[in-house]
C-alpha cells in the first residue's frame, strides 16, 4: 500500500510541470520533443521556443512612457527609447507584438534579457545575443526608413564624466518624411449608381478624430513615413478591405451614402436641425456625441452637457458672449431666469425692455 | 610490338588514368575541428561596421568609421581588394519593396582551389579552417586569383618591391587565441555567427526549418565548391546575392584529377616514352629493312651487270 502511494506521488510530481503549461493553454509539442519532459532533461526543441506564444494581449498605452537602455554605460549616453511613441506607431503594424515577441500565457512579458544573454553568440549558438536582440528591434524599422546605420543616431558619445544613469541622449533624429495627409481623395468605382466617392481624408481624421491605425492597419511605418512616400499608402487597394474600413462607422444599407456624393458635399451639421454657431462649430464631434462610432443625436437642452460646467470656473466667452466686469459679478441665475442655458432675461435688472444681442454684447446701453 | 599490341598498351593506360581520376574526386571533408561563421543574410543592416572592424584588425589603409557610414558605395557591386578584405553589397530584396546585404570575403574552402593551385604551397588550408597565406613563400604568380571560384585573392600591385596577396584572414591570430574574428565581434545584428562548422550547419538548417517563411531551403558553402568554413542563409536565391552557382566539386579536384591521374604510378609517362621507342624502334627498323633493300637492289644490279 506504502508502495502505492509512492508510486502515485512520484507520477503526480513528475505530471505537475506538464499540468503547469497546460493550464497556461500551451500545448506541450511546442516547446519539447519528449512526452514526460523534466528538470534535468526538458528535451525542448532544437531551435528555441516559437517566437509567438501569446495570450496576454498587450495594450499601448499600458507600457512605460520611457524605457532607459543603459548596457553599454561606459561607452555610450544611456539610449532613451521612447517606448509610448513606438507602441502607438506599432499599432498600425503587428502590435506590441511585434517587439514583444515572446509572451508567455498568463504573466507578464520577459525583459530581452531573460532569454538574450548579454554574451551574445559566444555564450550561445541558438540563441541571439542582448546586442543583437536590440538592434535588430531598432534597426529592422529604421534601416527601412532611412537607411542610416550611424550608431550615433542611438548612442550619444559619452563625454567626460560618467552620468548618474539618467539617460539625456534622445533617439530622436527624425529625419523622417513628415506625414502630408490628403485634404481629399476622390476614389473612382464600378458602382453604377455612383461611380465616384469622394473621400475628405482630413475631416475624418481632425473632425472625427480617428486614429490613423482606425484605418490603416498592418501597414509598416515606411508606408507613410518616407521619403517619396507611397501613393496608395492603404496598401493594395481592394473593394472588400475598403468597404470594411468605412462599414467600421458608416452603415451597409445606404450606398449613396458615399456613392455620387460631391465632392463639395461635405456634411452640414444645420441639417439635423442644429446648426453649429460660435463655439459649438470648432468642436470635435466626439466632444458632444461622446466615443461611439455611431453618431446619435443629442439631447439639445443645453445641461446635458453642460450639467458639470456652469460652476464658477465656466468660461463664458465659450457660449461667444464673453461678460463685461459688471456682469461678471452676477449669478447664472440672475439673468437666466428660465433655466440654465435658456436666453437671458435682462428685465429683472433693466427695466427699459431691452433685449440682449450678441452682436452688441454687454455695456453698450 | 606490332600494331595489336601498341592499341592495347595504349588502351590499358587510358583505362589507368580513368580509374586514376575515380579514386582521386572522393568528397573532401572539412577538417574536424574547423571553425565557421554563419552568416545570416535576413538579419544584416548593411551598416559596413564590419568592413571597419576588419580594417581595424588587419590594420588596413581605410580606418576612420565615417568612411563606413557612406551608403553611395552601394551603388555598385563591390568585390575586396588588397586594402579591403570584406565588403557589404547591397541587393534588392525580391518579393518586397527594400534592400538585403551580403558581406562578401573568403569563404575559406575546405578544398580550397587557391591552395591547390599555389605552386610553392604558399597558401594552406590549416585545421580550424582558416585559408592561410604565407607572404614569405609566395613567388607572386597569382595562380590563385585565377583559381579561386569566388574571385577573392587580391594583389599589391602597386607595391614594387614586396607585393603580397591579400584576403580575408580569417583572423588567425584572434581565433588562436580564442576569441571571435573581428567582423562577428562588432556586428550589432549579430548576423554573423562564429563556431564550429558542423554546430553551424546544424543551426542554419534548424533556423530554415523552423522559420520556412523566412529561408530559403539553401546553405550557401555546405557544398558549393566542396564546402566552405563560411555559410550563408538567405531569403531569396543566392545568384541574386551576387553568389555564384557552383557545383559540389572544388575545381580544384578537376585539374589535380587530370594532373595526378597522368603521372599515377607514372603509367602514362611509361606508356609515352614506350610507344615513342616503338616509334623509334620501328623507324630504325623501316630505315634498316630499306637499306638492305637498297643494298640487295644494288648487289642485284651489280651482279646483273
Amino acid at each position: 500500500m506504502r508502495n502505492a502511494l509512492l508510486v502515485l506521488t512520484a507520477l503526480i510530481l513528475s505530471a505537475a510541470p506538464t499540468w503547469a503549461r497546460q493550464d497556461q493553454g500551451l500545448d506541450c509539442k511546442q516547446c519539447h520533443v519528449c512526452a514526460q519532459p523534466s528538470k534535468a532533461d526538458p528535451c525542448l526543441k532544437q531551435a528555441a521556443c516559437p517566437r509567438h506564444v501569446e495570450s496576454t494581449k498587450l495594450k499601448a498605452d499600458e507600457g512605460p512612457d520611457v524605457v532607459i537602455l543603459d548596457d553599454l554605460e561606459d561607452l555610450y549616453v544611456p539610449v532613451r527609447f521612447q517606448h509610448r511613441a513606438h507602441a502607438r506607431m506599432v499599432a498600425m503594424d503587428g502590435g506590441c507584438e511585434t517587439c514583444h515577441h515572446y509572451t508567455p500565457p498568463n504573466s507578464d512579458h520577459p525583459s530581452c534579457r531573460e532569454c538574450h544573454a548579454a554574451g551574445g553568440h559566444a555564450e550561445s549558438l541558438k540563441q541571439t545575443g542582448l546586442k543583437g536582440a536590440y538592434h535588430r528591434q531598432c534597426l529592422g524599422c529604421h534601416n527601412d526608413w532611412d537607411g542610416e546605420t550611424k550608431c550615433a543616431n542611438c548612442h550619444e558619445k559619452k563625454q567626460g564624466e560618467r552620468l548618474g544613469g539618467e539617460a539625456t541622449g534622445v533617439c530622436e533624429h527624425s529625419n523622417y518624411a513628415p506625414i502630408e495627409m490628403k485634404e481629399l481623395i476622390v476614389f473612382s468605382t464600378s458602382y453604377a449608381q455612383g461611380d465616384v466617392v469622394p473621400f475628405h481624408h482630413r475631416n475624418h481624421a481632425e473632425k472625427y478624430e480617428l486614429n490613423c491605425s482606425n484605418c490603416h492597419k498592418e501597414q509598416s511605418c515606411a508606408r507613410c513615413h518616407t521619403h517619396g512616400a507611397e501613393s496608395h499608402p492603404m496598401g493594395e487597394l481592394q473593394k472588400v478591405n475598403l468597404h470594411d474600413t468605412c462599414y467600421q462607422c458608416h452603415g451597409k444599407q445606404n450606398c449613396s451614402e458615399c456613392h455620387g456624393r460631391k465632392a463639395t458635399d461635405l456634411f452640414d451639421h444645420a441639417s439635423t436641425g442644429w446648426p453649429l454657431q460660435s463655439y459649438h462649430s470648432r468642436l470635435q464631434c466626439r466632444a458632444c456625441h461622446g466615443d461611439a462610432n455611431i453618431y446619435v443625436a443629442q439631447d439639445r437642452t443645453c445641461s446635458s452637457c453642460h450639467a458639470q460646467g456652469w460652476g464658477a470656473g465656466f468660461d463664458h466667452t465659450k457660449v461667444g458672449a464673453p461678460l463685461d466686469d459688471v456682469h461678471g459679478e452676477l449669478s447664472c441665475e440672475d439673468c437666466h431666469t428660465a433655466g440654465m442655458g435658456q436666453k437671458p432675461d435682462c428685465a429683472g435688472c433693466h427695466d427699459d425692455g431691452r433685449v440682449y444681442d450678441r452682436r452688441r454684447g454687454f455695456g453698450q446701453g | 610490338m606490332d600494331r595489336r599490341d601498341f592499341l592495347k598498351t595504349v588502351g590499358a593506360v587510358g583505362v589507368g588514368i580513368a580509374a586514376a581520376d575515380a579514386s582521386a574526386s572522393t568528397a573532401v571533408h572539412a577538417p574536424p575541428d574547423a571553425f565557421g561563421v554563419l552568416v545570416d543574410t535576413t538579419a544584416c543592416i548593411g551598416c559596413r561596421k564590419c568592413e571597419w572592424a576588419c580594417n581595424q584588425v588587419n590594420e588596413l589603409p581605410v580606418q576612420p568609421l565615417e568612411e563606413f557610414e557612406d551608403k553611395a558605395v552601394f551603388a555598385a557591386m563591390r568585390r575586396p581588394d588588397a586594402g579591403n578584405f570584406t565588403v557589404v553589397n547591397q541587393w534588392p530584396r525580391q518579393e518586397h519593396e527594400g534592400n538585403v546585404w551580403a558581406k562578401v570575403q573568403c569563404l575559406h574552402c575546405n578544398d580550397p582551389a587557391c591552395a591547390s593551385a599555389c605552386l610553392v604551397s604558399a597558401l594552406e588550408k590549416q585545421p580550424n579552417g582558416a585559408v592561410k597565406y604565407d607572404p614569405w613563400r609566395c613567388m607572386g604568380c597569382r595562380y590563385c586569383m585565377v583559381a579561386c571560384p569566388f574571385q577573392i585573392p587580391a594583389y599589391q600591385y602597386a607595391d614594387a618591391l614586396s607585393p603580397e596577396v591579400r584576403k580575408c584572414t580569417f583572423c588567425v591570430e584572434r581565433i588562436s587565441a580564442g576569441e571571435r574574428p573581428g567582423c562577428v565581434e562588432i556586428c550589432p545584428v549579430e548576423c554573423l555567427i562564429y563556431g564550429k562548422r558542423e554546430e553551424l550547419l546544424s543551426l542554419a538548417h534548424e533556423r530554415i526549418g523552423a522559420y520556412p517563411d523566412r529561408y530559403l531551403d539553401h546553405v550557401y558553402g555546405e557544398h558549393e565548391v566542396g564546402g566552405t568554413s563560411w555559410l550563408y542563409i538567405a531569403g531569396q536565391p543566392f545568384p541574386s546575392l551576387g553568389f555564384p552557382e557552383l557545383g559540389e566539386q572544388s575545381p580544384a579536384r578537376i585539374t589535380e584529377n587530370i594532373q595526378h591521374g597522368i603521372f599515377r604510378r607514372f603509367i602514362a609517362p611509361v606508356a609515352l616514352y614506350a610507344t615513342l621507342a616503338q616509334v623509334m624502334w620501328l623507324g630504325s627498323r623501316k630505315d634498316e629493312v630499306a637499306a638492305a633493300a637498297h643494298k640487295a637492289e644494288q648487289h642485284g644490279e651489280e651482279h646483273h651487270e
